[in-house]
């Protein structure tokens, strides 16, 4: 007499787990029958059973079908290899990598002149990580860096021709009546930029 | 607010809930349609969204998707529904900027806070992804649906598409795979509660970082993993870029119990249709049962599946992984042909 498994009621892929758990539970030749009542557990159940090489016989009745085979020799065994474990970033929600935020068109406090040359070394070296920032965000000063005229609009160029995203305070623009010479970057507002500095990614100040 | 949950509404979920592909197929191509030459993308070439040129360096890139409960949650599926919906754009090298809401709810059935939280979820996924939510539509309907149209610019030069697949390109995955089939365990309570978190985190995870890594390698040929699975995708990929396609599906990347449950035979309805999709163009040589079942799973919000020239591929991987995008994986690559997928 065949083992029962009766799935009446049940919807994918629980009758396929149902199958499965006998399957296991059971010893090599011992007989199984399945009896599920929708057309699609049916053909799942013996999709599966073919692709393992397992026969079987169907019965269709008016409510219901019923599969039954005898269990393999050896069906496919878990992989035993260890499950690689990895999970999100620490911050799941949050761009990772890291912000490069500008509040001034130099770097450091001292000889504007030397402060200059830093920040244009600065931005020129951002290249050259091997973890490059997701976005640069500049507000007062810092967003004259982004003028046609000045010596730093290549560098910020190339900087977001590599994807990463340029931003420039809407205000700080205004301000310093600048909206038309800009050579690159996109202007945004003290909301937007709120919630980047708030979002939890790593933010870096030179 | 009561804890409701959302997986009691639906018997499956997510991109498990899209029509077979074959039978979509052969409904499109006997549509009548404009004629334009500014649309650079339409559904003839299978790809993840249209494009439309509106200048020499600007077009727009549209797209929607929306599906009932992937998760219990309310927030969750708001965000992990928008974040699936924004991906397409991402999919296209473009940039998201504007979605409107489409919702199904039933308000008589299931208390009005949750649908609340649908929506917070996404809005909040959003405005991760930088997208302005500017309206929407809502129907009374049971069971919920939620999802976004997403509208993104890009330029026309620097688009990414399923067609653009090179000989010689190796192929980046972003994401690992198995969400439906966790989806599918979480429903009959076979699933830790530790490998559901995993699941939900990707789900949620925005493409963001794989688009931007991607545009810096000038990849032209990308698309997203969603319902129609691994291969599912790869077939199309390999059609549309008239190239074959060779995966190993050692390297693949899965999700944390995946296996075990497949072989607990934990394999939800999609996977078998998308597995009749692909079969006949797909040949698999020594593999393992449950592995060629995980291929073929539905995923919703899945990764980026990108083709990188081979030099770069190794330096891409590695930015990827440094963007904490951990499971990223070379899994195959391309070569000359015309459509068909070879794993082994």
């Amino acid at each position: 007499m065949a083992k029962l498994v009766d799935c009446r009621g049940m919807v994918c892929p629980q009758p396929l787990v149902e199958t499965r758990r006998e399957i296991k539970k059971s010893n090599p030749g011992e007989a199984i029958t399945v009896v599920v009542d929708n057309s699609t557990s049916l053909k799942n159940i013996l999709r599966f059973l073919e692709d393992n090489g397992v026969e079987c016989v169907v019965k269709q009745e008016a409510e219901s079908s019923s599969i039954t085979f005898n269990v393999p020799l050896q069906m496919t065994q878990p992989d035993k290899r260890a499950e690689e474990y990895c999970d999100v970033s620490p911050k799941p929600d949050v761009n990772s990598g890291f912000i490069v935020l500008l509040n001034s068109a130099t770097m450091g406090k001292g000889n504007d002149e030397l402060g200059k040359i830093l920040m244009k070394g600065f931005l020129s070296t951002l290249l050259e990580l091997k973890a490059t920032p997701t976005e640069i965000i500049c507000y007062n000063s810092a967003v004259t860096l982004a003028l046609k005229s000045s010596d730093t609009a290549a560098t910020l160029q190339q900087i977001s021709e590599r994807g990463i995203k340029i931003t420039l305070c809407g205000t700080c623009v205004d301000f310093y009546n600048l909206r038309d010479d800009l050579a690159v970057g996109q202007i945004s507002n003290m909301l937007y930029i709120a919630q980047r500095l708030s979002s939890g990614v790593r933010i870096i100040q030179p | 607010m009561e804890e409701f949950d959302l997986l009691s509404t639906v018997e499956q979920g997510g991109c498990s809930s899209k029509i077979p592909a074959a039978l979509l197929e052969s409904l499109l191509p006997a549509l009548p349609k404009l004629v334009d030459e500014n649309i650079l993308v339409d559904f003839s070439s299978h790809d993840d969204a249209g494009v439309y040129r509106i200048s020499d360096d600007f077009a727009l890139i549209l797209t929607t998707d929306f599906f009932p409960p992937v998760c219990s949650d309310p927030f969750e599926f708001g965000q992990i529904s928008a974040a699936n919906s924004i991906s397409d754009v991402y999919a296209m090298g473009g940039e998201p900027f504007l979605a409107l809401n489409i919702s199904m709810f039933p308000s008589s059935r299931i208390p009005i806070d949750v649908y609340k939280s649908i929506l917070e979820g996404a809005a909040s996924k959003a405005l991760e992804a930088n997208v302005a939510i500017i309206g929407g539509h809502t129907i009374d309907d049971f069971p919920p649906k939620f999802g976004l149209a997403v509208v993104g610019r890009v330029d026309p030069k620097r688009l990414v598409t399923n067609s653009g697949l090179r000989p010689g390109d190796k192929l980046i995955l972003t994401k690992p795979l198995g969400t439906g089939i966790t989806v599918a365990a979480k429903r009959l309570k076979m699933v830790t509660d530790e490998s559901y978190r995993i699941a939900i985190q990707w789900m949620k995870t925005l493409n963001d970082r794989a688009c931007s890594v991607m545009k810096k390698y000038h990849v032209t040929g990308a698309t997203d993993i969603t319902g129609f699975g691994l291969l599912g995708h790869l077939l199309r990929m390999a059609r549309s870029s008239r190239v074959n396609i060779s995966i190993q599906a050692g390297t693949l990347p899965v999700l944390p119990g995946v296996t075990s449950l497949v072989n607990d035979g934990c394999i939800p309805g999609a996977a078998f249709r998308n597995l009749e999709y692909v079969e006949n163009d797909v040949t698999f040589t020594r593999v393992d049962y449950d592995l060629k079942m995980i291929m073929v799973d539905a995923q919703t919000s899945g990764g980026l599946l990108m083709g990188v020239q081979d030099e770069f591929a190794n330096q891409t991987l590695q930015e990827l992984t440094d963007a904490g995008l951990c499971y990223s994986r070379i899994i195959g690559e391309v070569g000359e042909g015309n459509g068909k997928i070879f794993v082994s």
